[in-house]
């Protein structure tokens, strides 16, 4: 018995000193400035990843063909966080102790990114989410702003604020019934804001509807919605459940409009559930009609044969996001990751691809103009234009 | 009424449940172990239909009867490629359930990298079929379908078990396999034909939940868990218990989600499991369960 | 050496120890666990409540952790293990599942979105030590009476029951311990991640466990943990494309193979000492003089 205490012992010692040698370059090699990128390649998410990181690694050939940031090349590297959060934090980790990166971009997901925040404030590494909507993702419980961790997207306050706010003042609609997703940190958020910025308004929630993660049936909740007589239903959900929701609610009979999120915006829904979503109303990042994203949109259909935006507008974080970092990189003079930090506390008017970014110091938030937009005839059409006020 | 309405949610969710079961608890009661690799078949067929009316002809009896092939195909190959070389050996009904695992993870996964891991939703021609009005409750012509499919199916299983040759020699062997070959039953070719029924009854409810779900890798592992708690409930190895557990499952389920919590569905589902293994593990209708020595 | 990599093996010594759990139970019950990953949810959960809303100090939150876990266990085991095989397995499948869900609904512990902050404090040298008690402890236990008696009744369970051993009080204990090494493991890593998440405890972890203790042989202790050293880390080593699910393939297939033709796995039944490798290279050393033998004539 001793001796298998000392096998244990031996195998264990040995594993610590392989490991000890196992430990490879530890970073820059002073004359590239190395960027990393965390999002999904692979699984349900796939397409957002993709998307987002073919724009970024398209700004940064752009740049490198330019005389890259300061005058050093730009290199990017790149991990998969198969949409988990444990995956996520530890690419992050991977990124800044094995490859040395002076920031991260990324991620697109509320979760994921709360997971890196802490390694980021551990290590002392700045972080700029894409598309992670969640309050918390930069302002802790506590109400303290996480030192290093910056975003580039509205959170889903401001989101709930402006369909619910469209929905009231310009459509009239009194009464709403919501389903969302119980776990998505995305549903969520946005069923929380939605809800009290419509209750301010004067109106009323019928009643809160959940489905888990990976429901494909939701006959159930709807049958219950369609009791009730609601005048629309607000679906935060993602294109799979939006598809099924959609559809389940028409062949039930329900025929109240829906109102939706960001996550709406996407070409397979119209292909899957076209005469369901026709005449819905949902938000979207940006106006994706602007002929400013023009030029994005003809760079990127020519590098990648696809359009940027089948999916949605993450396509035009990956541009926002870099813009934001290469700033900053270019303000603080030097790629240390505490200087561009800095750097990126405050920062203003940084270009972005539909007008210009600046990131509030007591929150690392953007201010932005969300887009009301609508399906009309099976494609996908601006209203309106919402900036905070109206 | 609502009422109407989520009791007929329910029974058109228990249909699609009942074809998956029934064929995962005959397996059972002939050879008396789980298996975890029905919902492969699931998967496959529901990707096979999704396959037959993109590219194909969409064409809804059709894809049914592709599904239910392919279903029968994949059925027997697993058996005789897995199963067969382990039931040889009379090894440990455990080691053929962890075997039924092992396939299962490899072909969810296999989908995964070949047809990636993005739903598949079969085209709209075939999603927008209508629906009609029953008094206040609203059903969709799919699920008719769905219902009178499984209905007809389901029958004629039970006509075949209880009237044919064939049916005799299940129900004998499902009481003991070795006793059966020795009164000279063909035990190697009752197990193939079991299998492929099973694999048949699923395929089409791969085909089904195909349109109603959309294809994707997990379709199938996550309706087998409903399969089991539906077996469990309605007695493992009993046929008809199968039946009863499902529909009495699917409309449970959608009373917890409508006048409960949406939320506490699942839960409710797995937590009604554990407690029936606890309290009364033959269910409603099945049979005894203990460990012989 | 630097914190992934640190960070790396830290989380391979906490999976080490539920993995261990697996093994104790299915190499001395013969009876499968599905839901495993329940039992470390448990685990985790309690400490992290202990230690987040009860500002208890670590040390205590990692012992009610591993205490509730065990205790559920017991509680679960005590109707199911009378259970034949497969029907325990789906006890325990939904078992899994039941406890992830009623997590994701339970708003207090932050539901589905999970919980941040439950308090840090975890490092290598502690895990690695704690690691080496629980080996240690374990490797005592298969030497002492009751040890022993687990494997009488692994071995045979009617010839165990025929010598006036209570199998039912073993079946019970391995249980019991199984379960507290699952909550250990689940304490530990909710700490180590300093946040915690029902998803980061579902039937896929469950099955990663089953999968690693299949692979390193379920009645022995080396095997598993042989297996744990290789597979954990795996998928960190594997960063490439579609390696993740291939990696799964790979492990499907190999659950498969195992079955078909080695059914105890790597180590079988036997574990590693010190005896067996001067044995083993006797043996070579053997067959070499053998072959030269013949080479004279």
């Amino acid at each position: 018995m001793r001796k298998v205490l000392a096998l244990v012992m031996a195998a264990a010692l040995t594993l610590s000193l392989l490991t000890a040698c196992a430990s490879s370059d530890d970073g820059n090699e002073g004359d590239t400035i190395k960027i990393g990128f965390v999002g999904p390649l692979t699984g349900d998410s796939q397409p957002w990843g993709e998307a987002q990181l073919n724009e970024i690694q398209l700004c940064v050939d752009n740049i490198n063909e330019n005389g890259g940031i300061l005058g050093k090349q730009v290199e990017l590297v790149y991990y998969d966080n198969r949409a988990d959060n444990i995956e996520s934090a530890n690419a992050t980790r991977r990124l800044i102790q094995e490859d040395g990166v002076c920031a991260i971009l990324g991620p697109n997901a509320s979760g994921a990114a709360i997971a890196m925040a802490s390694v980021c404030d551990e290590n002392q590494v700045p972080m700029i989410a894409t598309n992670a909507t969640n309050p918390s993702v930069t302002v802790d419980d506590d109400g303290n702003v996480r030192p290093y961790v910056f975003r580039v997207c509205l959170t889903d306050n401001q989101y709930g604020e402006s369909i619910a706010s469209y929905a009231y003042n310009e459509m009239g609609i009194r009464n709403v019934a919501i389903l969302y997703e119980v776990g998505s940190d995305y549903s969520m958020g946005l069923e929380t804001a939605f809800t009290q910025s419509f209750t301010e308004l004067g109106g009323t929630i019928l009643t809160t509807e959940g489905y888990k993660t990976d429901d494909v049936d939701f006959r159930a909740q709807l049958s219950t919605i369609k009791d009730l007589n609601p005048d629309a239903i607000f679906l935060p959900a993602l294109y799979k459940q939006i598809t099924l929701a959609t559809n389940q609610a028409r062949e039930l009979g329900e025929d109240a409009v829906f109102l939706g999120t960001d996550s709406w915006f996407n070409g397979d829904v119209l292909d899957t559930a076209g005469s369901s979503v026709e005449g819905s109303i949902f938000t979207a990042a940006m106006d994706t009609e602007n002929e400013a994203l023009d030029s994005i949109k003809a760079e990127y259909l020519e590098a990648y044969g696809e359009e940027i935006d089948t999916m949605g507008t993450t396509g035009y974080y990956g541009y926002d996001v870099f813009m934001v970092l290469k700033a900053a990189i270019e303000q603080a003079g030097n790629d240390d990751p505490t200087a561009i930090r800095d750097a990126l506390e405050g920062i203003s008017d940084v270009e972005g691809c539909v007008g210009t970014i600046s990131l509030d110091p007591d929150t690392h938030n953007p201010a932005r103009t969300v887009a009301i937009m609508t399906v009309e005839n099976g494609a996908f059409k601006t209203v309106s234009l919402y900036d905070g006020n109206n | 009424m609502l009422f109407l309405q989520q009791l007929i949610n329910g029974l058109a969710i228990g249909s699609v449940y009942a074809l998956m079961t029934v064929g995962y608890s005959l397996i059972y009661s002939l050879m008396s172990f789980t298996n975890f690799a029905h919902g492969v078949v699931v998967t496959v067929c529901a990707y096979v239909g999704y396959f037959v009316l993109s590219f194909f002809i969409t064409n809804i009896p059709v894809g049914i009867i592709c599904a239910l092939v392919s279903g029968l195909a994949v059925s027997v190959i697993i058996e005789l490629s897995t199963y067969r070389p382990l039931l040889l050996r009379n090894a440990k009904r455990l080691y053929l359930c962890i075997a039924g695992l092992g396939l299962s993870i490899m072909a969810e996964n296999l989908i995964i990298i070949f047809l990636s891991g993005r739903f598949k939703s079969y085209p709209a021609e075939v999603l927008t079929l209508g629906n009609i009005t029953v008094g206040s409750a609203t059903i969709g012509i799919i699920d008719l379908v769905i219902l009178g499919v499984s209905v007809v199916a389901l029958v004629g299983l039970e006509l075949y078990i209880r009237t044919s040759k064939d049916g005799l020699a299940i129900r004998g062997a499902s009481f003991s396999l070795d006793n059966a070959s020795i009164m000279g039953i063909n035990t190697d070719g009752l197990m193939i034909k079991v299998f492929a029924i099973a694999g048949a009854l699923a395929g089409v409810a791969g085909f089904f939940c195909g349109i109603k779900y959309t294809a994707y890798p997990k379709l199938g592992s996550s309706l087998t868990n409903k399969a089991f708690i539906s077996a469990v409930l309605g007695g493992l190895g009993s046929l008809p218990g199968a039946i009863v557990g499902s529909f009495i499952l699917g409309v449970l389920e959608v009373m917890v989600a409508g006048y409960v919590s949406s939320t506490l569905r699942d839960v409710f589902s797995f937590s009604l499991l554990v407690i029936i293994l606890l309290v009364k593990p033959t269910g409603l209708m099945g049979k005894s369960s203990e460990d012989k020595a | 050496m630097n914190s992934y990599w640190i960070g790396i093996m830290t989380q391979t010594g906490i999976y080490l120890l539920a993995v261990l759990g697996v093994c104790i139970l299915t190499g001395f019950t013969g009876l499968f666990s599905f839901g495993h990953a329940g039992f470390m949810a448990i685990g985790g959960y309690v400490s992290a409540i202990a230690v987040k809303f009860g500002d208890l100090p670590l040390p205590v939150g990692l012992l009610l952790g591993t205490a509730a876990a065990a205790l559920v266990g017991i509680a679960i085991g005590t109707p199911t293990l009378k259970l034949r095989g497969d029907y325990f397995l789906i006890a325990t499948l939904g078992i899994g599942e039941a406890i992830r869900m009623i997590l994701e609904n339970w708003e207090f512990v932050g539901g589905a979105k999970g919980l941040t902050d439950v308090g840090s404090g975890i490092s290598f040298p502690l895990v690695l030590c704690i690691d080496i008690l629980v080996i240690f402890m374990l490797a005592n236990f298969l030497r002492s009476k009751h040890g022993r008696n687990c494997i009488a009744i692994r071995e045979n369970e009617t010839a165990a029951r025929a010598m006036g051993i209570n199998i039912f009080r073993y079946k019970l204990l391995a249980m019991g311990i199984s379960c507290a090494l699952a909550g250990l493991a689940g304490a530990l890593l909710g700490h180590y991640m300093n946040y915690l998440q029902p998803t980061m405890f579902n039937s896929v972890k469950s099955n990663e466990l089953l999968i690693m203790v299949i692979m390193g042989g379920f009645g022995s202790l080396t095997g598993s943990i042989i297996s744990a050293l290789i597979l954990v880390p795996l998928p960190e080593v594997l960063r490439i494309g579609s390696a993740q699910e291939w990696r799964m393939v790979v492990y499907g297939l190999l659950v498969v193979l195992i079955i078909l033709f080695k059914p105890t796995g790597l180590m079988g039944y036997r574990e590693l000492t010190i005896r067996g490798i001067r044995n083993f290279f006797r043996k070579i050393g053997m067959l070499f003089r053998k072959q030269a033998a013949r080479k004279e004539e």
